[in-house]
């Protein structure tokens, strides 16, 4: 084999493992988010019982708050009342959570009974009752009225609170990487006896619902620590301060930051200007690392009946898409999640969302839920601000989440909230690149770190800049209050110079009739005493 | 709305109006050209009164004898009036000139004033009070050196003063003699006829206003006595006189009968200069009688006031700025959301300045031609430009001296051969 055939030999190779690797490439994405699919539960990942609300306690909300963690993590549930609670319910999961806000009997006989004999895993939050944990001893637990708390995770120390009633785990030493001070001195924030894992306090703010979230992901066997931190601009809809969403998509990216808009769905007048406005507006966020989700319908506006939520949705994505923006996941409250009927809603074919708080009451009733197969817990920047990282570099959560930056700030206070975040040397995650899809209707969307696509088919984010200014929002709102005065200025104006035109070509002619008068006549005249002279001289 | 899109809006309102007001004052200016028409021309019903002719002259020997010449020919009896040539420091040969027209015509009362530099060469307004101590005559009649008046224009200056005694001074009408040269003494023919004859004929009809335009006028002379002479610091002071023959209570009347042929600049930088002096001349002039805008006992010239900062200050601030806004808005500097009128609008504007303009040439033998028709489209788009640089750089100028401290310089301008 001469030099010239090994040469062409080893480009023949090169070619073949580039195409086996490109293959590679664009197969194994869609191949790994097949198999998460696979992997979820239909009946639910977990069953919750909970005791009671205890709206009047340090508790209230406390149970929210866990729904929140939990759909947060894409975890599917039921949720039961223990006076409601049936034999053998229990055993349809292999994983429960109790949750004991009181320090009540438990008077539901069957609970008990079935609760002895579970044999899954159990996350046991708030007080040991003696009913469920005959063997209180082993889990050493303590209670102290009046305490100053503060929560701990690897990398973070949370800001301090006083509690009225603090439960806690009274053992210093522990191999947990999660742990609550009780006045000064640190406990671990939970203990694991054989099935029953247990944590003694867990109250409704966002450093429990991380701490606690960090403590489910590893009860529910994953040990991955890749935990990733996005970060979202919500509520933006047509009339909201579209300068000062291009100005802070210009910070963010001029940082490096990537972010995503979360957008209010809008399916009437979207002839309207303004849209078109609107839509360009977007599209600019799009192409300067920023990624579009969509918020959930407001099902006030459609009487909550689901159709309508599906019909909105169905309208929006089409609009969206037509008009070049990508929407690529959704961020709702945790309580949508059991209001809709996962079937047949048009909100589940999102894989992705953000979980955020919700904005009506509670409903009480015992429910199930369905889930995202990717979604985060969104959190204020005031959570970031409060909570204080233990190197320079601010350290993920243990679970995902995403911060809310809320567009209804000035200019100034969100330069401000985008310089601390640009200060904490984060890592924030492009939410494009992580696994997205949908199909709704004949269209589908799937984005990772390769780009998107619809249908199968790449689309191109990129914007022309010279498209739009800066302060393009002010400018096409006052473009349009100004049109009818120009418009009608415009029409008296032409009015006005069409008449002087016509009265000015009368004085033309006129003007010409008199001229014609004035001068010839002296021509004529002139030309007469010539001829007369001529006539003479003959 | 942001604080361009107000100056825009203010600016498109500025212009707006003062187009308004020309056309106004040109379909006026129509209509007394056709009611003077019809009139016969004025004649002096009682004895010929004496009249003392200035001939303010520096350097002027090209066109000094000319001038001279015309005046000793006007069909007003000699022994009635006076010549007084006021040779202002000149260093060129015009002192020769003068004294071979005086030995020519002995009979005449020419009267020769050679200045040095030490009473003269102090401008036009200084001149011109050297001249008025020497004059005898009731009335005084100012010519440029440059002026060929026409015969009978002095006898129609003198009829219409002696038969209104309302009137602090009349103005004849002045034409561009070396029109023909090339295209800016084209464009200045035009100009000459429409903005300042036209305009100044429509005052007439419309206010009973005029401005004296510097030469082929006549004003009594106890006016210039009550205001103690030109003002020598007025480089314009033909604006300047005009004022203050208002505020005594006299009118200004136009007299278009009355015809001088004026040489006019034929070179672009001689008529920069002497369009900048009459800019410095008409700013200082405004900036010393601004307080009669709002003083209700100078309402007369409340007018002239008002288009004299209109057109220096309010259209010249509206057109550079709304020219500087619309580049910075162009380069993305500065936003505005005004886009303005119709381009239609805008050239509708364009006819309508055409023929506005061509209805002036139309009272002139000779001028209603398809060229010179071209020739005002040609000037919207060069001639009136060059007017707003020259306005600019005067304006500039002005302040220039004001803040340096300077009397401005009365610049001279130059003479052509004819």
């Amino acid at each position: 084999m001469g030099l010239k055939e090994t040469t062409i030999w080893d480009f023949k190779m090169r070619k073949f493992i580039l195409m086996i690797t490109m293959i590679i490439v664009l197969f194994i994405p869609m191949k790994q988010n097949y198999v998460f699919s696979q992997e979820k539960n239909d009946k639910g990942d977990v069953v919750i019982l909970y005791d009671q609300l205890a709206m009047d306690t340090q508790y209230a909300g406390n149970l929210i708050a866990l729904e929140n963690v939990l759909t947060a993590q894409g975890k599917t549930m039921m949720v039961l009342n223990f006076t409601d609670y049936s034999q053998g319910m229990m055993n349809e999961f292999s994983r429960m959570i109790i949750l004991k806000n009181s320090k009540n009997d438990i008077i539901n006989t069957e609970l008990i009974d079935d609760f002895r004999n579970y044999s899954g895993e159990i996350m046991y939050i708030g007080q040991l009752s003696q009913e469920l944990i005959e063997n209180k001893a082993v889990f050493n637990g303590m209670s102290q009225s009046q305490s100053s708390i503060q929560l701990f995770d690897q990398n973070h120390t949370f800001s301090n609170e006083i509690v009225e009633e603090c439960h806690y785990i009274n053992e210093n030493e522990t191999d947990s990487q999660l742990f609550i001070a009780v006045n000064g001195i640190k406990h671990p924030f939970s203990k694991k006896n054989e099935t029953i894992q247990w944590v003694p306090l867990f109250l409704d703010n966002a450093s429990f619902q991380i701490c606690l979230g960090d403590a489910v992901k590893t009860w529910f066997s994953n040990s991955e620590n890749n935990a990733m931190m996005t970060v979202v601009i919500p509520n933006i809809y047509p009339f909201s301060d579209l300068m000062l969403l291009v100005e802070t998509t210009n910070k963010l990216y001029e940082y490096g930051i990537p972010f995503t808009v979360g957008i209010v769905p809008v399916t009437e007048n979207i002839e309207y200007p303004a849209m078109q406005n609107y839509y360009q507006v977007l599209r600019y966020a799009q192409s300067k690392n920023g990624s579009i989700v969509i918020h959930q319908p407001d099902q006030q506006t459609t009487n909550g009946i689901i159709e309508n939520s599906n019909t909105i949705i169905d309208k929006e994505v089409k609009i969206l898409i037509e008009n070049g923006i990508y929407p690529l996941g959704i961020i709702a409250s945790e309580e949508m999640l059991f209001t809709t009927q996962k079937e047949d809603n048009l909100l589940s074919s999102f894989s992705s969302g953000v979980i955020i708080q919700n904005d009506n009451e509670t409903i009480i009733e015992n429910k199930s839920s369905w889930g995202f197969e990717k979604s985060s817990l969104g959190i204020t920047m005031q959570q970031i601000d409060d909570t204080r990282s233990n190197t320079r570099r601010y350290h993920n959560y243990g679970i995902d989440t995403t911060i809310i930056i809320d567009l209804s700030e000035d200019l100034i206070a969100l330069d401000g909230v985008i310089e601390r975040l640009n200060y904490k040397w984060m890592k924030i995650t492009d939410f494009k690149e992580i696994q997205n899809q949908w199909e709704i209707g004949d269209t589908s969307l799937y984005s990772d770190a390769l780009g998107i696509t619809i249908n199968g088919m790449g689309v191109s984010l990129s914007y022309n800049d010279d498209e739009i200014i800066d302060d393009y929002d002010y400018q096409e709102k006052q473009q349009y209050s100004l049109e009818k005065i120009f418009n009608a200025g415009n029409r008296v104006l032409l009015i006005f110079v069409g008449l002087i035109i016509i009265v000015f070509i009368g004085i033309l002619l006129l003007s010409r009739w008199v001229y014609l008068n004035k001068f010839r006549k002296k021509i004529k005249k002139k030309d007469k005493e010539k001829n007369k002279k001529d006539d003479n001289r003959q | 709305m942001n604080g361009f899109d107000y100056i825009m809006v203010i600016n498109i309102i500025l212009i707006w109006s003062l187009m308004i007001i020309n056309i106004i004052l040109i379909i006026g200016g129509y209509f007394y050209y056709l009611k003077s028409e019809k009139e016969a021309p004025p004649t002096i019903k009682n004895e010929h009164p004496f009249i003392s002719v200035m001939v303010p002259a520096h350097n002027e020997g090209v066109v000094i004898v000319k001038t001279v010449e015309s005046l000793l020919d006007f069909d007003y009896p000699k022994e009635c009036y006076e010549i007084i040539v006021i040779n202002d420091n000149s260093d060129d040969n015009s002192d020769l000139l003068l004294k071979e027209i005086q030995e020519k015509n002995p009979d005449r009362n020419l009267l020769v004033i050679n200045t040095d530099n030490i009473v003269g060469g102090k401008g036009k307004s200084n001149a011109l009070n050297i001249g008025y101590s020497k004059s005898k005559g009731e009335y005084l009649a100012i010519y440029d050196a440059d002026n060929t008046p026409e015969r009978k224009a002095l006898r129609y200056l003198v009829a219409e003063i002696e038969n209104d005694p309302s009137l602090g001074a009349v103005i004849g009408k002045f034409r561009t003699r070396n029109k023909d040269v090339n295209l800016l003494t084209r464009f200045i023919n035009i100009e000459t006829l429409s903005f300042q004859w036209m305009a100044q004929a429509g005052r007439w009809q419309l206010m009973k206003l005029c401005t004296i335009p510097g030469t082929n006028f006549i004003i009594r002379k106890n006016i210039i006595e009550a205001i103690g002479g030109w003002d020598e610091k007025a480089v314009a002071e033909d604006t300047e006189i005009s004022f203050r023959i208002y505020l005594m209570g006299y009118k200004i009347k136009f007299q278009p009968k009355a015809v001088t042929w004026e040489q006019e600049p034929q070179k672009l930088n001689v008529w920069f200069r002497q369009r900048t002096r009459w800019v410095k001349g008409n700013v200082y002039v405004l900036i010393k009688n601004i307080r009669y805008l709002i003083d209700p006992k100078a309402k007369k010239i409340r007018f002239d006031v008002f288009y004299f900062l209109s057109t220096y200050f309010l259209l010249l601030s509206a057109l550079v700025i709304s020219d500087i806004i619309f580049f910075l808005n162009l380069a993305g500097l500065v936003s505005t959301t005004i886009l303005g009128f119709s381009n239609f609008l805008w050239f509708a504007a364009f006819i309508m300045f055409v023929l506005g303009v061509f209805i002036s040439l139309t009272t002139e033998k000779g001028e209603m031609s398809v060229s010179n028709f071209f020739i005002v489209a040609l000037m919207y788009i060069s001639y009136c430009q060059l007017w707003i640089i020259v306005t600019i750089y005067g304006v500039f100028q002005y302040f220039k001296d004001r803040i340096k401290k300077q009397d401005s310089k009365w610049y001279k301008t130059e003479r052509f051969q004819d």
